[in-house]
């Protein structure tokens, strides 16, 4: 893996990285991944299918809270807060 | 004096009812070794300051006859699980400071019974890791060797049990957390079946993966807990209501699969193995015939786990940014800065590995994810298939006894490979187990580790009671 891939993940995972750590990270991931190839020896039948056994879990569409209920303990985590909104730096 | 040494849940249940002493003074008990001990051990990184109200609380259980098991029973908790009101930071300076909106449903369960939370536990950093090493709050040490690690994640938890500082602990596993530990500090560990327990208030690594079990000095307290953390809650949509938590029908053997790697010893530590292969004539005068399995798909297990979990913590992890709680950045020029920088500062080495690896087998998303989905079917159906003709599967708990502090931390594949035995039963769902054997002889200690079909949780406590009388 290339020093610049390393970057571009880093940046797509949102994290700043410094050129010195995405080099140590980039032999990190190699070997880790070398590891993890192991895996395509296993033997997987082409058609092998997976159906979890998993259910979907739904509840009745309707309001079960107040307005405001938790919003001054949600907010009182906020770094900066503005009219019960959380504020955030400029996008652009 | 308290006697703590060999003390259970049930024993200290008849002693509180009886009145032969109080939860207060229970309490002071385990306070008392916690002050003398941790600060060289670090099991613990915060002592509640409410300890003596929630004795308090306890103690009027008693008063009233609404009493349980549980009541007074003091406890020390991983810090990845939320109490409304106290501070919890799953060991990473990203959460430093944070304080729970809400309460875990599985510790609130204990909390319904009146049990007293110490402290908050070292873990390692968001529980990536496998040697407590990783916290940003400086490594547990081992009590049972001080110069070596506790296991990990949950290390914190299993030391503060093996201290004395507590009389059991709640931990959560992703890959082994439970499991390694608990054989690293001599005690019981206990991984539930998938979809038993509720992760609401659990601060999520793997979704797929995560279960929250107890770290106790005997099968029956695990069990006692186990017991209370389990319940049906419809914040957590994984948990399965009671009435369908039914395993499939099977007739027992009295057989046991031991996989091929493990009777021959690949990559099993020397002692460890003799250790293993002795408890599997512990085994045998219980009634059980042990047969050698060669498993086609179960020895990937763990490279599968590696694909799955990364890209479920990157996921995962994507929520911490600084804006609504926790560590920021300050000096950011927008929005993208903010929350890079906050990241960048707020993370730990191995959380940043592993955000940055599972971003990269996403971004694969065929080579990676779904060929490991594939696998993971695979791996799950090969284990239904050998549960037909087995009562139980039975390896090593991890392949290594308690190694050296600052040891395989420049080489992380080593460190993963110390979960390699607990990847099936997290991959698959399946309840497993952790049993202390006796200490080997080069003094460190060592443990067996069983795997049971989906809910067949109390099969693993029933032959795990046995085998500690027999180990006696």
């Amino acid at each position: 893996m290339q020093l610049q891939d390393i970057l571009q993940l880093a940046r797509v995972s949102r994290i700043a990285m410094s050129d010195q750590e995405a080099e140590g990270l980039s032999k990190d991931l190699e070997a880790t991944l070398k590891y993890i190839d192991e895996s395509e020896k296993a033997p997987v039948p082409d058609d092998s299918i997976f159906i979890p056994d998993h259910r979907n879990v739904a509840r009745e569409d309707v309001v079960t809270t107040t307005s405001g209920q938790y919003t001054d303990i949600l907010l009182s985590s906020a770094v900066a807060t503005q009219d019960g909104y959380v504020k955030v730096t400029k996008i652009l | 004096m308290i006697e703590l040494k060999n003390l259970t849940i049930e024993k200290a249940h008849e002693a509180l009812k009886c009145g032969d002493y109080t939860v207060a003074e229970l309490c002071d008990a385990y306070l008392s070794v916690i002050k003398e001990k941790n600060p060289d051990i670090n099991a613990y990184l915060e002592l509640y300051d409410d300890v003596m109200e929630q004795a308090k609380i306890a103690q009027a259980k008693f008063a009233d006859g609404t009493a349980t098991k549980l009541t007074g029973i003091p406890l020390a908790i991983k810090d990845n699980m939320l109490i409304r009101g106290k501070c919890v930071t799953g060991s990473s300076k990203i959460l430093e400071n944070y304080t729970a909106s809400y309460t875990a449903t599985a510790v609130q369960n204990l909390m319904n019974q009146g049990v007293v939370f110490l402290g908050r536990t070292n873990m390692d950093e968001f529980a990536m890791g496998s040697s407590t090493q990783t916290s940003a709050y400086g490594v547990t040490r081992n009590p049972l060797d001080r110069e070596r690690v506790p296991g990990g994640s949950s290390g914190g938890s299993a030391a503060a049990v093996a201290m004395g500082g507590a009389l059991a602990s709640l931990g959560s596993e992703t890959c082994g957390s439970l499991r390694q530990p608990a054989a690293f500090c001599g005690l019981v560990g206990f991984k539930p079946t998938y979809g038993s327990v509720s992760r609401s208030g659990l601060i999520a690594m793997g979704n797929s993966l995560d279960q929250i079990g107890p770290l106790a000095n005997s099968v029956a307290d695990a069990e006692i807990l186990h017991n209370a953390l389990a319940s049906h809650d419809v914040l957590d949509g994984t948990t399965v209501p009671l009435d369908k938590r039914i395993a499939k029908d099977r007739k027992l053997t009295k057989k046991i699969a031991v996989p091929l790697e493990c009777m021959k010893g690949d990559g099993i530590d020397t002692e460890l193995h003799a250790a293993f292969l002795s408890s599997l004539e512990t085994l045998k005068k219980l009634g059980y015939s042990i047969d050698t399995v060669e498993f086609k798909t179960l020895p990937y297990s763990l490279a599968v786990y590696y694909i799955v979990m990364p890209a479920e913590v990157s996921t995962n992890l994507e929520r911490l940014d600084g804006i609504r709680y926790g560590y920021h950045a300050e000096g950011a020029q927008s929005l993208f800065d903010f929350y890079s920088k906050t990241r960048g500062q707020g993370f730990g080495t191995e959380s940043r590995r592993r955000i940055v690896l599972g971003t990269h087998a996403l971004l694969h998303d065929g080579k990676y994810y779904r060929q490991a989905t594939k696998l993971r079917n695979e791996i799950t159906k090969e284990l239904d298939q050998a549960f037909e003709n087995y009562d139980f599967i039975v390896t090593p708990a991890a392949p290594m006894q308690p190694f050296k502090l600052g040891e395989h931390m420049s080489n992380p594949v080593a460190m993963y490979l110390s979960d390699v035995f607990s990847a099936p039963a997290n991959l698959s769902g399946c309840p497993s187990i952790a049993l202390p054997l006796p200490k080997t002889p080069n003094g460190l200690p060592a443990s067996l580790q069983l795997m049971a079909p989906r809910w067949e949780d109390k099969e693993l406590f029933a032959i795990g009671k046995l085998f500690e009388i027999a180990l006696q």
